[in-house]
């Protein structure tokens, strides 16, 4: 188990410095530079502010510089907001944005259960193929379009939601729902699949034989079996619902980080897209980084070290 | 002496039994192994539902900006924001598509204009319908073309990975896992930023990491197959290499790979789209499904058909792929089955 941690660990920083280096060079290949457009700079001031931002040094040594600023975690600071740094730009921001995929990831989660639990215990009923439906649906709908026809009806139609917006619980609902679609869709049909394998399983028989009640076999036995591998596929949908929140944000106008990612791309301002895409990078990496680990802490019959993919 | 009574006994005195023939024959005519897919496809409702509307869509994207004498991207400001309107469906009431706006004013009349416009025109003046079926057909291009090259890098990279083994197959892996630790979407991203959104750029980006799905599964099959008595067979007898891929390991895992595009199909078309929300996507005039649902977005209350249209298409097509390939992993694997 350790050795596994440590090369996950190893892993993780390759895929980390990766990114960086990714981003610095492709950075470096974009036509334009945020400067250029500001035509009522002379060039005696261009060339003032190259040299403070150090960009007249050779290559080599503005990555050398950029990965030494990384380290410590500085991500530089905005062309485009007065000179704030990324940093702190990133920190005003993530607060809406976990919010919002905290609270799509748990509604998505609890919905996602129930609906994959009665799906596997109601098997071959109406109540599975309403399960199986809605999880179909939930994968092929996108959450852009879920989210418009949301902002259609409940919010324009029958007004009974503000459409766009960050100012309370009420405006977190919509999002939160139109976020969460692809996590029940994903979880309910996972469980549904795990949880009928479990109740086939020898041990269920062994149990049904010294004749537990259903409900007791399904509570003790069955759903802690089916569970462990469901955590599997958290570390993915959490990841989902970070890129989907770019798009989302977009849509309710609220003010996350995606938000304001997408902003920075429309506005050529290099430093914020460099600095939340390590950001982002970054989590998404740690994400599944503690997913897998915990994932073999947990289940006592994986044991990751010794065994192959 | 029997012998002797045996052997006079003349064949003439011999007829064959009757009914012999019967027992001898196959009683089910042998299936190959697409006929017996093909059978399981075709008893699965969705998957069934899935390949038609697949094909009615994809024949509307190829046909009815041909068909149309209307173009996509001439623009007339005095034909702009006309409700949609469809001849006989008019009748139908809650379709809406009677040419009245959301107030019940009946703009066609208003304006005089003789001709039906079936999705209505956008702000600009531009036929929805066209627009909407040249999107679908640029938004198919992509996924379509971005699935196919990351099959044939998969199945090269993977087919090389899974059948040497050994060292090869280890460096290899070892880079697919750096790669698929690599979030794909800033990949996407910082790729499009670099060579400006068109077509060629997002297929680009979206491969740059895509294949590696492909590579891992053909490589797993790989490794399986290999093992198997029929290649060790083939070995024996002398086949070359490039035989034992060509003729036997690859047709023998053709299922799992048809079925891993067929979902990659729907996750190009939700990427694009996706490129579009943030800016990304295809540049105007051109239209793909992604970048009408983010134009529709401006007019949500005021014009809805313009969102509402291509949402709906963009949604058909994700879901009809995501049925097709449930039902083609069920009908291509036996094993699979409930």
């Amino acid at each position: 188990m350790l050795r596994y941690t440590l090369q996950r660990i190893v892993y993780m920083l390759i895929t980390m410095f990766i990114i960086a280096t990714l981003t610095f060079f492709l950075m470096k290949l974009l036509p334009g530079s945020p400067l250029k457009s500001q035509d009522k700079l002379t060039p005696e001031q261009i060339t003032i502010i190259n040299e403070k931002y150090g960009l007249n040094d050779p290559l080599p040594v503005q990555y050398v510089h950029y990965l030494g600023n990384l380290a410590k975690g500085d991500l530089g600071s905005s062309f485009q907001y007065d000179n704030r740094p990324v940093t702190e730009l990133i920190g005003n921001r993530i607060g809406a944005s976990a919010q919002l995929g905290f609270q799509a990831l748990i509604l998505g989660s609890i919905v996602g259960l129930i609906l994959g639990i009665i799906a596997a215990i109601r098997h071959n009923t109406i109540f599975d193929y309403g399960a199986t439906v809605l999880a179909v649906l939930g994968i092929s709908i996108p959450s852009f379009v879920f989210a418009g026809f949301m902002q259609y009806i409940l919010g324009v139609k029958l007004q009974l939601l503000p459409v766009a917006l960050w100012e309370g619980f009420s405006y977190t609902i919509m999002p939160t729902i139109a976020l969460s679609g692809f996590v029940i869709a994903n979880i309910s049909r996972f469980m549904r699949t795990e949880l009928l394998e479990v109740m086939g399983s020898d041990y269920i028989m062994l149990a049904k034989a010294k004749g537990m009640s259903g409900t007791g076999i399904i509570i003790k036995h069955a759903l802690r079996n089916a569970l462990i591998p469901v955590i599997t596929i958290i570390g993915p949908l959490a990841v989902n619902i970070m890129t989907g929140s770019l798009v989302i944000e977009q849509i309710f106008a609220i003010p996350g980080l995606g938000e304001q990612f997408v902003k920075s791309i429309s506005m050529n301002d290099y430093t914020v897209i460099m600095g939340t895409t390590i950001f982002y990078s970054a989590l998404f990496i740690f994400i599944i980084f503690v997913v897998d680990i915990l994932y073999g802490v947990i289940d006592p019959r994986i044991r990751v070290a010794g065994g192959k993919k | 002496m029997e012998q002797k009574q045996l052997d006079q006994l003349s064949t003439d005195l011999f007829r064959p039994a009757a009914g012999r023939g019967d027992l001898e024959q196959i009683g089910r005519p042998s299936l190959s192994y697409w006929k017996d897919a093909w059978l399981r496809l075709r008893k699965n409702k969705g998957a069934i539902f899935g390949l038609i509307v697949v094909i009615v869509l994809t024949a509307l994207a190829i046909f009815a900006p041909m068909a149309s004498k209307n173009d996509y991207h001439t623009q007339n400001l005095s034909l702009s924001k006309l409700p949609p309107k469809i001849p006989v469906l008019e009748k139908v009431s809650f379709l809406h598509v009677d040419g009245k706006d959301k107030d019940g004013f009946d703009v066609y009349k208003a304006k005089n204009i003789k001709e039906n416009y079936w999705f209505g025109t956008d702000d600009l003046g531009r036929d929805q319908w066209v627009r909407v079926w040249q999107g679908t057909r640029i938004s198919l291009l992509i996924a379509v073309a971005a699935a196919l090259i990351d099959l044939g890098i998969g199945i090269i990279y993977g087919g090389v990975s899974g059948f040497y083994g050994g060292k090869v197959d280890n460096i290899m892996m070892r880079i697919i896992e750096i790669l698929i630790g690599i979030p794909q979407l800033i990949l996407v991203i910082l790729f499009i930023l670099i060579f400006k959104p068109g077509v060629s750029s997002i297929i680009l980006a979206m491969i740059i990491t895509g294949w590696t799905g492909m590579a891992r599964i053909v490589r797993g099959q790989m490794l399986k197959m290999k093992e198997q008595e029929f290649v060790m067979a083939s070995k024996t007898l002398g086949a070359a290499n490039s035989r034992l891929i060509g003729k036997h390991l690859i047709p023998n895992i053709l299922g799992p790979i048809i079925v891993t595009t067929m979902f990659t199909v729907p996750g190009a078309i939700f990427t694009e789209a996706f490129l579009s929300f943030i800016g990304l996507g295809i540049a105007p005039p051109q239209a793909s499904l992604g970048s009408l649902v983010n134009d529709g977005f401006r007019f949500l209350q005021t014009y809805p058909y313009l969102l509402i249209i291509p949402s709906i298409i963009i949604s058909l097509l994700i879901l009809s792929f995501n049925l097709l390939g449930d039902g083609l992993r069920d009908a291509l694997d036996p094993k699979m089955r409930k």
